[in-house]
């Protein structure tokens, strides 16, 4: 049984990326999309898909799984996760979408600190009581470090 | 504070700065001559009251204060007990900067405080001055008036609430008892002997009574037209009083000459979010292009009815196209009573007569455009008074022209662009003195031979200004280059020309927006790009003839005798190498510093393209000015050409052989 939604429950979208399970928090969540006709853009690192339409607003894609160094799933099933945050209005690939999961911040274990090369974040996992799986629970900021977004192609000329 | 109570203070806010601002058009057209100054008196006072109501209403007690003393000397100009006189309006005006100056404090402190003692004192200063001393009214106030105004103001003061920055919730309750009562006796005490006089006061007053409890009551609900009737009912009473009793002939014909000169009814206005606006373009852009979809299924269709259906969505589709474009419009208005101002303030200084002349204030522009138009304009029109217009009036008046300058600002639209000329009938631009000048300066060398007006346009020459003496009203050795790179960036040009002795002027022109542009839609690869036409001065096709292979920097290409730097798109971007192109095309990019040529694999055609700003995320990546959305709704980058070679460029000089091939 599920515990009851209480203060401290947070609501999670969960997806895949290869084989491995991850999750960002629903509110920054705009909507889901499927993989859209992308331009590509000069200069931009390997994660960096390209500019989509995203109803007359064009908005960047960036590919998660690349960006994270996961292999990418044989399935074709691949989503887009639009998301939102702070100023950026971003696009996300991912390889599949799971579902909304209620996640008890009690439950959420911290554990050692991996030290990446890139520094990502990376350090919080939950365990799902019932599949008995573990979700690493994704701090966006941090993985799609804005600095360096911004700088992209900076060094195109 | 709540949300609720500061949205009304930011709501009172945007709108008191509506109303400065036709405020200080009214202060100015008042003080030019207008053929029916009570009129804009009315409007003053009106704009003044509504001011001070809603800004007691919203509790922004320092403005409040202030413009109540404003409103009681336009009361006082309306009773006619002060003459309007330029100092008068110099007073206003004052008024009028000292508010802006707590509007816009207040904007980005809710909390700030402000003291307002000084210019308080100044403007009953005018009021008592005039009313001790009537004959004061014939010409200008003189300045010693103030002099002697002190000591009455000492006494006038000591009633009044002493400083605003420490004003009490009873003090303001003071203030709001004492307004009303303590301004009708004072009227009434001023001129106890003139009955239509006070007739008058009473009819006002109970207009302006009424109109407060429409102004306290919800501040969203005000709207300046709304009172528009009642005191323009007032009014007629009010002239036809006059009539009656001093037989004053001269209010008839007034009033027929201002009848048709009075423009319907202003439409009424909402003020509506950028960010709402922005996004109902995007909507309509994407509309747009479901609607070419749709209309490319055309074969597809044989019912007649869906047909009909598709062709009349078509029309449709592009009226609301053409609204929504339009609705980033604005009148250069505002600006352009900006540069009244300017031109007042700049020829009051420097003593010179100056008649301004403003064609086609209602010429409308994109938003962004405007906002960025202000400073190079006003740095022009302070140009035009300071350095175009002859020193004095005697200057002018050896040579044969009128006394006063001539300044025209005239704003137009020519095709798909924007003009503003700033003419002035001055002395001219002397091209011989601007290239000793830039010979001093080091800018070009003695022995260079320029024709004239290449000379005059060195004025734009970074480090380039004339005047001798670097004054306080212009020439501050940032001058017109600064001007020129303001007007480029907004993808505008800025020319000049001049006859010695009858004068100069400036043309500005301007996209209509900067949110379309004329574009070219290329091929590399099989990405597609836009490229801005208005840099590309010819395109040609890549023969063997025209193009040469330097070494492994590129290339460059022959046209008509010119040796231009060649750059593969591709290659600038990035892309792998594509096998022998027999079509490449050329592109010739002419710029400010230097021209080459741009070879792309083909070009597709020409077209108005929607520029969308990239997200933040690589906004500030080099070499591209944005992105737009092409027909078959996929975006596509918007390439800055400048930028894309400016590196390149670079190096190509280093290699000085460049230019000696071929």
């Amino acid at each position: 049984m599920e515990k009851e939604m209480t203060d401290v429950t947070q609501r999670y979208l969960e997806f895949k990326l290869g084989e491995e399970h991850y999750a960002i928090p629903l509110l920054q969540v705009r909507e889901l999309i499927s993989l859209p006709e992308t331009t590509s853009v000069p200069f931009s690192p390997k994660y960096y898909v390209g500019i989509m339409n995203l109803r007359g607003q064009v908005i960047s894609i960036i590919d998660m799984r690349t960006r994270l160094g996961v292999q990418p799933s044989e399935s074709n099933e691949e989503a887009v996760i639009i998301v939102e945050f702070g100023e950026l209005c971003l696009g996300i690939v991912v390889d599949n979408i799971c579902k909304v999961l209620p996640v008890d911040e009690d439950k959420i274990q911290e554990v050692a600190s991996i030290e990446t090369k890139k520094r990502d974040r990376l350090n919080r996992v939950y365990r799902h009581s019932e599949t008995d799986t573990l979700i690493q629970l994704v701090e966006l900021e941090s993985i799609l470090n804005i600095d360096e977004l911004t700088g992209l192609a900076k060094k195109a000329a | 504070m709540d949300e609720f109570e500061l949205e009304l203070k930011m709501d009172f806010l945007e709108e008191a700065i509506q109303l400065l601002e036709d405020c200080e058009e009214s202060f100015l057209e008042l003080e030019s001559g207008v053929e029916n100054p009570d009129d804009h008196v009315d409007k003053i006072f009106r704009l003044a009251h509504n001011l001070k109501g809603t800004s007691r209403a919203v509790e922004f007690s320092d403005v409040a204060e202030f413009t109540h003393e404003m409103e009681e000397l336009i009361l006082k100009v309306k009773k006619g007990e002060v003459e309007i006189s330029a100092d008068v309006i110099d007073v206003f005006l004052k008024c009028s900067d000292h508010l802006n100056h707590m509007i816009v404090g207040l904007r980005e402190d809710i909390e700030a405080r402000f003291e307002s003692d000084e210019i308080i004192e100044l403007i009953k200063s005018v009021g008592s001055a005039d009313f001790e001393h009537e004959e004061l009214k014939i010409s200008n106030l003189p300045e010693e008036s103030e002099d002697f105004n002190e000591e009455v103001v000492a006494e006038d003061d000591s009633h009044e609430s002493e400083d605003s920055d420490d004003l009490e919730e009873e003090e303001l309750e003071e203030i709001f008892a004492s307004d009303e009562d303590g301004e009708d006796e004072e009227a009434l005490a001023t001129r106890p002997s003139n009955d239509d006089i006070s007739d008058l006061d009473r009819l006002l007053y109970g207009d302006a009574a009424g109109e407060e409890v429409d102004l306290i009551a919800p501040v969203s609900a005000v709207k300046p037209q709304e009172n528009v009737i009642p005191i323009e009912s007032v009014k007629k009473e009010e002239s036809a009083k006059k009539e009656e009793k001093k037989a004053e002939q001269k209010v008839e014909p007034k009033q027929a000459a201002a009848a048709p000169k009075k423009p319907a009814k202003p439409e009424e206005t909402i003020r509506i979010g950028v960010s709402r606006v922005e996004k109902l373009n995007n909507y309509v852009g994407e509309l747009v292009i479901l609607q070419t979809v749709l209309s490319e299924c055309d074969d597809l269709v044989i019912d007649d009815h869906v047909r009909k259906s598709v062709s009349h969505l078509a029309k449709i589709t592009k009226e609301i196209q053409d609204i929504s474009m339009k609705m980033r419009m604005v009148p250069l208005k505002t600006t352009f009573s900006k540069l009244q101002r300017i031109v007042r303030d700049t020829s009051k200084a420097l003593g010179k007569k100056v008649n301004l002349n403003i064609v086609g204030e209602d010429t409308e522009v994109d938003k962004n455009i405007l906002e960025q138009l202000s400073d190079p304009l006003v740095h022009i029109v302070r140009n035009a008074v300071d350095h175009g217009l002859e020193a004095t009036s005697d200057d002018r008046l050896a040579v044969g022209k009128s006394e006063k300058g001539e300044i025209q600002i005239k704003a137009y639209h020519e095709g798909n662009s924007l003009v503003i000329e700033v003419n002035d009938d001055g002395k001219g631009i002397d091209p011989a003195v601007i290239r000793n000048k830039a010979i001093e300066k080091g800018i070009i060398k003695s022995t260079d031979k320029i024709a004239d007006q290449d000379a005059i346009n060195l004025i734009f020459a970074p480090g380039f200004s004339t005047k001798e003496a670097v004054s306080e009203i212009s020439g501050r050795g940032v001058g017109m280059d600064v001007v020129k790179r303001n007007i480029q960036d907004i993808s505008g040009a800025v020319e000049v020309k001049s006859v010695l002795g009858s004068g100069s002027v400036f043309r500005i022109k301007l996209p209509l927006t900067m949110a379309i542009i004329e574009g070219m839609v290329t091929r590399v690869g099989s990405e597609n790009y836009v490229v801005p036409l208005n840099l590309i001065h010819e395109t040609l096709s890549v023969t063997e003839e025209n193009y040469r292979k330097v070494n492994n920097v590129g290339g460059c290409v022959v046209l008509r005798g010119q040796v231009m730097p060649a750059f593969r798109l591709s290659k600038l971007l990035g892309h792998k190498p594509q096998e022998d192109n027999k079509n490449e095309i050329a592109l010739v990019v002419r710029t400010e510093d230097m021209d080459f040529v741009i070879i792309v694999d083909d070009v597709l055609r020409r077209q108005q393209v929607v520029i969308k700003s990239l997200g933040n995320d690589i906004k500030n990546t080099q070499g591209f000015m944005g992105s737009s959305i092409l027909g078959n709704g996929k975006p596509a980058l918007i390439l800055d050409l400048k930028e894309l070679v400016v590196d390149k460029v670079a190096k190509v000089k280093n290699k000085s052989s460049i230019r000696n091939v071929a």
